[in-house]
C-alpha cells in the first residue's frame, strides 16, 4: 500500500483527492467542469469518477471535504453531488456524504453570496450551529459576531475551529500516516481587511504523509496571491515553523497565474517576489513535483491564467530540483487528459505514468530470467 | 542543477522514418509518431549495413520514478531498439545514456557491438520463438518502461523469483561424478573426460573417475580441483571468465585469492608422493559460489561452475613460481585460457530418490525373480526412482516379443 493523491483535469479549476494509506478519502475542492462542448468534453466527468471511487472503496461518502474558498472554480457542481444536511432538496437521490466539512471562516461570515456558494455557506452554518461535522479555519475571534447572532457561545465551538499555525486535530502522521498544518486563513490579514477578500482568506494547508519513516509533503496553496504567499513565508519563519513550508508536491497557486509569483508577468519568465523564491526554491525538496491545475500552458501571451511566463519559472525550478512540472489538462497529453495520480511510497513521490487502457497490447509483468536475452550471451 | 545527460551515438547510419524496411521497426515508428502514445517520443532511425543487417529506432520514454530511486534510472531515458532484418532474435533495447548504471537484468554484452556498453536491457524470460507469437511494439515499449520503473525501485527482480546466476551461462554442460570431492574439498580428483558430439559438434562433456573410466577406454585425463567461495549477493550477472586472470578478478568478489590458492595446492601435490603424478595433467577447476538475496541474508542457493584450464599442473606451477619457491602473487607470462562449463552431477541413487520424491530412501537388497514384460517395468521404474539395491534373475533369452507393451 501507498498514499495516493489524484488531481482531476477540470480546466482552470481544482479538485484534489487524497487517499492516505489508512483508507480515508479526503477531498480538497470540487469543480465538475465537464461538459459537452469541444473544450469541456476534454475534462473529466468528476461526479462519475468520484462515484466510481466511492463504489470501489465501498463507501457512501468522504471523511473530509474541504472547500478552500467559495469561488466557482472550487465548488462547481458540488451542490448536485454532495448530500447536504441543511435542506431536504440536497438529500434526494444518490449523493455523497461529507463526514467533516472544512471551510475557511469566510464561508460562514461572508455576505452577498449567490448560487452554489450561498448553498455551501448555508450548509457550513447549519453544521456549525449543530456543532458537528465541521471544521472552520480562522482566528476564533473572527467567528465571534456570527456565533453571538446565533446565541452560541464561542467556547462551545472552540474545538471546531483551527487557527493558522496549528496542526489540524485528529490526524497525526505517526499514527494515521498523515497530518495537516493550517497556514491560512491567518488573522492579521482579516483584521486589516474590512472587506473580505476570498483569495486571501482562503484555506492553505500543508499535508505531511509518512511512509516507512520518511515524510513527503503536499502543499495545497490554493489561489493565493504572491502577497499572501509572502505573508505565509514570513509568518511561518517568524514562528519557527520553517519545516511547515517544506514541500515535495506543490499544487501551484491560482492555475499558474503570474500573480501568485510576483507583481510583474515578465517578458519570458516571471520574476517572483523574494519570499516566493525562498518558498519555492529553498523549501522545495529534491525531486519535487509541481502540479498546475489549469488549462494547457499557452505558447502566446494571455490575460487569463495559465501564464506561460509563470510556467517557465516553475519549469526552471523543477529542473533545479531534478523534479517535474505537470499541467492537469496536459497530462498525459492535452488531446486526452487523464487524472494525474501521484503515488507516495518508499521511493518518495512519483507521478503514475500508465498508458491508458485501450492502447495496450499484451505485456508480461514478470521480470525476465537472465541469461536468455536477445544475444546468446544475454 | 543536475547536468543534462550525455548519450552515446546509436549504432548505424541515419535514415528517414519512411526508409525503414523491417516490419517491426516500421510498426514501432508508427505507434511512436506524435499524438499516438503518451510517455514516448520518437527521435530517429538508423540502418546497420554491416553483417548484422538490422534497423534501429531511437526514442525516449518517460519512466515512473520516485524522488529517491534505488538505482539511478532517470525519469526520461533514451533507447535504441535494434531489429534484425531476418527477425532471428528478439528486438534488442539499448540504453543510450552514457552513465546508465549497471543494474540487475542487464545483458552482459549487447548483441550489436558485443560490448557491455551501451547497456542492453534483458526484457524477456521467454525464448524468442515463443515470444514472437505475441510480440507487439506497444507491449515492447511498455515492457521497456516497466523494466526501467521497476529497476529504479530496485524491484525488477521479484521476491519470489529464483536468484540470478552470478555468471552468464556456458552452453556446454559437464557431467561430473555424483560424489566428486567426497574425500574433502582439498583432495584432487583424477578424471577421464570425453565429449558427446552430435553432427560433429561437441554438445556435452562427461567426466568419470579414472578408477571407473569408460568401457572403451577412450577419454582425456584431467585432474579436478574444488574451490569454494564466500557467500555473495546475487544481482548483476557478470561475463563468464575465459582466462585465469579474469577468473581471479571475478573470484575476488567471492573473497577468494585464486592464484594463491592454486599455488598452495600445487605446492602440496609436488611434494606428495601420491599426488606428484597429477602434475602432468591439465586441470578442471570446479568453483562453488554460495549466493544470498541481500547483504545480510542467508545462503539461498549456490552456483557451481567448472573451468578447463588449458595448461598442465606442472606448467602452471612454473608460471606461479611454485618450482622456484617464489611467493610471486602474479601469474608470470601470458594469460592462461579457460573453457567455462555448466556443471551437472551424474545421477546417483540418492539424487534419483530425491528427484522422484521417494523419501525416506530404501537401500535394502531386492531380488527380482523374472524380468519379463511386467517385471522389467517394475524393476526399471524402481531403479530409476533410486529405490533399493537390485539383483534381477531371469534365465530367459531376450526376444522381440519382450519389447511389446500395452500401456493401460
Amino acid at each position: 500500500m501507498a498514499h495516493k493523491i489524484t488531481f482531476y483535469p477540470e480546466g482552470n479549476a481544482d479538485t484534489c483527492l487524497v487517499e492516505p494509506e489508512n483508507g480515508e478519502l479526503l477531498l480538497f475542492d470540487y469543480a465538475d467542469r465537464h461538459g459537452d462542448d469541444e473544450v469541456a468534453k476534454l475534462r473529466v466527468d468528476l461526479s462519475a469518477a468520484l462515484q466510481e471511487k466511492l463504489e470501489a472503496a465501498g463507501r457512501d461518502g468522504f471523511d473530509v471535504v474541504a472547500f478552500t474558498h467559495l469561488d466557482d472554480d472550487h465548488i462547481h457542481g458540488a451542490t448536485e453531488f454532495f448530500h447536504l444536511r441543511h435542506a431536504l432538496r440536497y438529500q434526494l437521490g444518490d449523493r455523497a456524504e461529507i463526514d467533516e466539512l472544512w471551510v475557511p471562516s469566510a464561508a460562514i461570515t461572508e455576505e452577498g453570496l449567490k448560487g452554489e456558494a450561498a448553498v455551501i455557506r448555508a450548509e457550513a452554518r447549519y453544521r456549525l450551529r449543530e456543532g458537528e461535522g465541521i471544521r472552520v479555519f480562522s482566528r476564533p475571534g473572527a467567528l465571534k459576531d456570527w456565533l453571538e447572532s446565533e446565541n452560541i457561545a464561542l467556547e462551545d465551538r472552540r474545538d471546531l475551529i483551527t487557527d493558522a499555525g496549528q496542526l489540524v486535530p485528529r490526524r497525526k502522521k505517526e499514527i494515521d500516516g498523515i497530518e495537516f498544518f493550517a497556514h491560512s486563513p491567518f488573522a492579521h490579514r482579516q483584521n486589516e481587511n474590512e472587506l473580505v477578500d476570498r483569495n486571501r482568506s482562503s484555506l492553505v494547508l500543508q499535508a505531511t504523509f509518512r511512509y516507512g519513516g520518511q515524510d513527503v509533503r503536499l502543499f495545497l496553496s490554493d489561489d493565493s496571491s504572491h502577497e499572501a504567499l509572502a505573508d505565509i513565508v514570513r509568518i511561518s519563519l517568524y514562528h519557527g515553523n520553517g519545516a511547515r513550508l517544506e514541500w515535495d508536491i506543490m499544487k501551484i497557486a491560482h492555475h499558474c497565474s503570474y500573480t501568485s509569483l510576483g507583481p510583474e508577468k515578465g517578458a519570458e519568465v516571471t520574476k517572483p517576489a523574494p519570499e516566493v523564491v525562498q518558498f519555492l526554491e529553498s523549501f522545495g525538496q529534491n525531486g519535487g513535483i509541481f502540479v498546475s491545475s489549469s488549462d494547457p500552458i499557452p505558447t502566446v501571451d494571455t490575460d487569463q491564467p495559465p501564464h506561460r511566463q509563470a510556467a517557465n519559472y516553475y519549469r526552471g525550478v523543477a529542473r533545479e530540483l531534478d523534479g517535474e512540472f505537470e499541467v492537469t489538462m496536459e497530462h498525459p497529453k492535452s488531446s486526452r487528459p487523464e487524472p494525474l495520480v501521484i503515488i507516495i511510497d518508499g521511493t518518495g513521490a512519483s507521478i503514475e505514468k500508465i498508458i491508458p487502457a485501450g492502447s495496450l497490447g499484451i505485456t508480461t509483468s514478470r521480470a525476465p530470467r537472465a541469461g536468455r536475452g536477445p544475444s546468446r550471451v544475454g | 542543477m543536475p547536468e543534462a545527460p550525455n548519450h552515446m551515438d546509436p549504432p548505424g547510419e541515419r535514415i528517414g522514418f519512411d526508409d525503414l524496411t523491417v516490419a517491426k521497426a516500421r510498426d514501432l515508428v508508427r505507434i511512436l509518431r506524435p499524438g499516438n502514445l503518451p510517455y514516448c517520443k520518437l527521435l530517429e532511425c538508423r540502418r546497420l549495413a554491416n553483417h548484422h543487417q538490422a534497423e534501429v529506432v531511437v526514442f525516449e520514454v518517460d519512466v515512473q520514478r520516485g524522488q529517491h530511486p534505488v538505482h539511478d534510472v532517470k525519469r526520461r531515458e533514451r533507447i535504441a531498439a535494434v531489429f534484425r532484418e531476418d527477425d532471428s532474435i528478439a528486438p534488442e533495447a539499448l540504453a543510450l545514456r552514457q552513465d546508465f548504471p549497471l543494474v540487475p537484468h542487464v545483458n552482459s554484452l549487447n548483441f550489436t557491438f558485443l560490448e557491455d556498453l551501451p547497456r542492453s536491457l534483458c526484457l524477456y524470460d521467454e525464448p524468442y520463438h515463443d515470444l514472437k507469437l505475441t510480440w507487439t511494439s506497444i507491449a515492447f515499449v511498455e515492457r521497456i518502461r516497466e523494466w526501467l520503473a521497476l529497476n529504479a525501485r530496485g524491484e525488477l527482480h521479484a521476491e519470489d523469483q529464483p536468484l540470478e546466476p552470478l555468471l552468464v551461462g556456458s552452453p556446454i554442460p559437464l557431467v561430473l561424478p555424483s560424489n566428486l570431492f567426497g574425500g574433502g574439498d582439498e583432495t584432487p580428483e583424477p578424471l577421464v573426460v570425453r565429449g558427446v558430439a552430435h553432427e560433429g559438434e561437441v554438445r556435452a562433456l562427461i567426466a568419470r573417475r579414472q578408477s571407473d573410466g569408460f568401457r572403451d577406454g577412450l577419454g582425456l585425463n584431467y585432474v579436478a580441483v574444488s574451490l569454494l567461495g564466500e557467500p555473495q549477493e546475487h544481482g548483476v550477472i557478470r561475463m563468464t571468465p575465459t582466462s585465469l586472470r579474469e577468473l581471479r578478478d571475478f573470484l575476488k568478489g567471492a573473497g577468494m585469492d585464486l592464484l594463491g590458492e592454486l599455488r598452495s595446492r600445487l605446492e602440496s601435490w609436488r611434494i606428495s608422493e601420491a599426488r606428484c603424478s597429477l602434475m602432468g595433467m591439465e586441470m578442471v577447476l570446479v568453483v562453488a559460489l554460495p549466493k544470498t538475496r541481500d547483504p545480510s541474508g542467508a545462503i539461498e542457493a549456490s552456483d557451481t561452475w567448472a573451468f578447463i584450464c588449458q595448461e598442465t599442473a606442472t606448467d602452471l606451477s612454473t608460471r606461479l613460481g611454485v618450482v622456484v619457491g617464489s611467493d610471486e602473487t602474479e601469474l608470470m607470462g601470458k594469460d592462461v585460457g579457460l573453457v567455462p562449463l555448466n556443471v551437472n552431477y551424474a545421477l546417483s541413487r540418492a539424487k534419483a530418490a530425491a528427484l522422484s520424491g521417494t523419501t525416506p530412501r530404501f537401500d535394502g537388497n531386492i531380488a527380482a525373480v523374472g524380468v519379463g514384460a511386467l517385471g522389467s517395468q517394475v524393476f526399471m521404474n524402481l531403479v530409476r526412482a533410486g529405490y533399493g539395491e537390485w539383483t534381477s534373475i531371469d534365465p530367459d533369452q531376450f526376444l522381440p516379443h519382450n519389447l511389446g507393451r500395452i500401456d493401460n
